[in-house]
């Protein structure tokens, strides 16, 4: 593999010892997956960071790093804490477990990490342009921001991606060379024409996640105008039921003006149709049960906008959550605060829902509360929630989210 | 016995019995990693322990938290003994390679058989795996 002559420092050890180990680990990746050089990147995100996921093992990797002396390189943003970070015990959080967090983020601190608690760095100011490179995990933010902002990155995952942050550099394979980037499988949605409902934009991820596997999907046929948190919400169930990286959303994905031009010099190896029925039938499997008591509704996976935060707001018309029923809104800090400036959080406190900070059902002791069945709109969470949560799940609208807290039960 | 020829996608040698599925598998929210054992409802593999099988699937899916899963297998001591794909993705090949690094633990990854795994290999097999050769022997 080629090295510059700043990478042979690294990898000599002549700029310390993180920047050393990082380096050998990124060159026996690179290695194996046949690079032939390393690629500057702009910016790293960090998926080593809440303890639910990363364990003791992650905890001793991250310290090893920030007592090595690690400093990142270029801006390097974490995903969600693995508790909220203004009240974690007024969620149940164990204090051995949280203790583990706050290690993690001392470490991060040490480092010189943009402290974002967030999946969704390209929402906070991290948003990377058409055509550049960077070093991201979180398959929800590797798969939008290649789709829908033509950035380039691959899925990175743990501990590679502080040995990003750490040298500024990837290797150069996949989703950064353009020849991986045409399209393979044509997606031919047939629905009439008609636009996709909001809910109907998780269920289509969740179904070309499974479906297309790590080929390369373009989806033809999306009418109407999709909101950018219609899109968030359908990459991130695409790349939890699956391993995608990449989809071409024609008309949507700059790469992808039309779909002869997504596939570029490929012809596609096959083509997969949706319709109606595919729509039902996926959101069925979404499901593990089809009516129950409801004992929490969680939104936020990805976390909310402050947009989407009005929409419940909307729904609820001020009414009440059942008394045995928790509904928790998951988004990021300055999300927060502006829906406190706006009289928001209050609102939604006197009407029995909470905004949790900085972290989501996904990757905090939910477990701990003992719930039975969980209600959402994200397909990711619908995915996860049986393994996370311990819960049976039921998938809906949002609207549907808001009725059953209400209601207490589907 | 069979042997096949693939590429190596980590190094080392190890050995055992297969396990093998038809699905992808993901190992955030797949796998306990303080037993090893495969926890994702909707797998058909769910309930079966991984630790020291050759765990034989067409390709990773999911959460890109994945490496951590492995490292902490191997922190453990769960991890499986050879991993054998169609095609092994960033995620898994990164588990491998860290798990070697901060655990000493070998876990050899091969991929691009000159047959397809899945059809090759059976549940229970015993199956032999020298990623730095790049060889898979099926069957004493």
């Amino acid at each position: 593999m080629f090295l510059t002559n700043e990478e042979e420092a690294m990898l000599k050890g002549e700029q310390g010892e993180a920047p050393k180990l990082a380096m050998e680990i990124l060159v026996k990746v690179g290695e194996k997956f046949g690079a032939p050089r390393l690629v500057p990147v702009t910016s790293a995100h960090i998926v080593l960071a809440m303890y639910k996921s990363i364990f003791d093992a992650g905890v001793e990797v991250c310290e090893k790093f920030a007592a090595l002396g690690a400093k990142f390189r270029v801006p390097t943003t974490l995903d969600p804490s693995g508790m909220d970070t203004q009240n974690w015990q007024a969620f149940k959080t164990p204090p051995e477990y949280a203790a583990k967090q706050q290690r993690v983020a001392k470490a991060y601190e040490q480092m010189g990490a943009i402290m974002s608690w967030t999946c969704l760095p390209h929402f906070m100011g991290m948003a990377p342009r058409f055509g550049e490179h960077v070093g991201w995990t979180e398959s929800s933010a590797v798969a939008f921001i290649n789709s829908v902002l033509g950035a380039r990155s691959n899925r990175e995952t743990a501990v590679i991606d502080v040995c990003i942050g750490i040298t500024g550099r990837t290797p150069e394979y996949g989703l950064h060379l353009n020849e991986n980037r045409y399209g393979t499988v044509l997606v031919n949605l047939e629905i009439g024409g008609r636009p996709l409902a909001a809910w109907e934009y998780p269920v289509l991820g969740y179904f070309l996640g499974k479906t297309l596997g790590s080929d390369v999907g373009v989806v033809a046929g999306l009418s109407g105008s999709p909101k950018m948190d219609e899109l968030k919400s359908m990459l991130a169930a695409a790349a939890a039921s699956g391993p995608l990286a990449l989809v071409h959303l024609v008309g949507i994905t700059p790469e992808a003006r039309t779909a002869r031009e997504a596939f570029g010099p490929n012809q596609p190896a096959r083509t997969v149709t949706v319709t109606e029925a595919t729509l039902q039938a996926t959101r069925k499997e979404m499901c593990t049960v089809e009516s129950a008591k409801i004992d929490l509704v969680a939104l936020g996976c990805p976390h909310y906008s402050i947009a989407e935060i009005q929409n419940v707001m909307k729904l609820l018309a001020g009414r009440k959550i059942a008394t045995q029923t928790e509904f928790w809104i998951y988004t990021t800090k300055q999300v927060r605060d502006l829906a406190e400036r706006m009289g928001i959080l209050a609102e939604l406190q006197a009407l029995g829902a909470r905004i949790a900070t900085e972290t989501c059902m996904l990757i905090s002791p939910v477990e701990t509360w003992g719930f039975k069945t969980l209600m959402t709109d994200s397909g990711k969470c619908s995915y996860y929630a049986p393994m996370q949560c311990k819960t049976d799940v039921i998938f809906g609208s949002t609207a549907e989210c808001v009725e059953a807290a209400v209601r207490g039960r589907v | 016995m069979k042997t096949f020829q693939g590429k190596g996608v980590t190094d080392g040698k190890n050995a055992g019995t297969a396990l093998v599925t038809r699905q992808m598998f993901g190992f955030w929210g797949g796998v306990d990693p303080a037993t090893g054992i495969i926890i994702d409802q909707r797998h058909e593999l769910c309930g079966q322990n991984i630790k020291g099988k050759v765990f034989v699937f067409p390709e990773g899916r999911g959460s890109t938290v994945g490496a951590a899963i492995i490292l902490e297998l191997a922190r453990c001591g769960n991890a499986p003994a050879a991993i054998i794909n169609r095609r092994t993705e960033g995620i898994l090949a990164a588990g491998g390679i860290l798990a070697g690094k901060f655990y000493n633990t070998i876990l050899p990854i091969i991929d691009g058989l000159d047959a397809d795994p899945i059809a090759e290999i059976k549940t229970g097999d015993w199956v032999e795996v020298d990623a730095s050769a790049g060889v898979v022997k099926v069957g004493k």
